[in-house]
């Protein structure tokens, strides 16, 4: 209901606020991350800030995901190729890490993430793979 | 394990190709929501939101 509703507001000037917020968002989110001791007791109201934090996620990723699929003439392609660009730098972290992970990120968030996976994500190598795939299709 | 997980991709990216390519955003957008919805749900399940202390109508979604 409330994509629906999103949906039919995606002209009034809605989007572009929803987009900017969701940004903002993500960067909360990394600083709650540094405190993640933050909301982890299981209460009602930890639980109510842990719903709120999801849907200021999921809306605003749905309705940039929306702004550029309709963008014509490439919209399809350009939604194509940010999945593309995640795709290929998880892809690069996970076998890396794989192969050399032996010093743990951040074992307390993320118990199986290391810091090769990080080194692969940083490193021209998605960059590489994605513009390769693009310039044999 | 690995090998699980490399069929599933290959399996999936057809998939997931012709689910951004093909539709109109129209129809990508429903599609889309569907699927973010799942993650909704799985969401409030790690928020610790339960069923529990909800109406007998809802019975069959606890396990």
């Amino acid at each position: 209901m409330i994509f629906y509703g999103l949906w039919l507001l995606r002209d009034s000037g809605l989007w572009p606020l929803l987009i900017v917020i969701g940004v903002l968002w993500w960067i909360v989110t990394c600083q709650w991350l540094r405190h993640f001791a933050f909301g982890a007791a299981p209460t009602r109201e930890n639980q109510l800030i842990k719903l709120g934090a999801g849907a200021l996620v999921i809306f605003p990723a749905w309705v940039a995901g929306m702004q550029i699929h309709g963008q014509p003439p490439y919209g399809h392609w350009w939604t194509l190729l940010a999945l593309a660009i995640v795709w290929a730098a998880d892809i690069g972290a996970y076998f890396s890490g794989r192969l050399f992970g032996k010093r743990k990120l951040a074992p307390t968030i993320s118990p199986g993430k290391t810091w090769a996976g990080v080194y692969a994500l940083l490193s021209p190598a998605p960059w590489l793979r994605v513009s390769a795939a693009g310039c044999s299709a | 394990m690995l090998l699980q997980r490399v069929l599933t991709a290959l399996l999936l990216f057809p998939l997931a190709l012709l689910l951004v390519l093909w539709p109109s955003t129209e129809i990508f957008a429903p599609l889309v929501a569907i699927g973010f919805l799942v993650a909704i749900w799985e969401w409030t399940r790690l928020a610790g939101v339960t069923n529990e202390g909800c109406a007998p109508a809802c019975w069959w979604h606890r396990r």
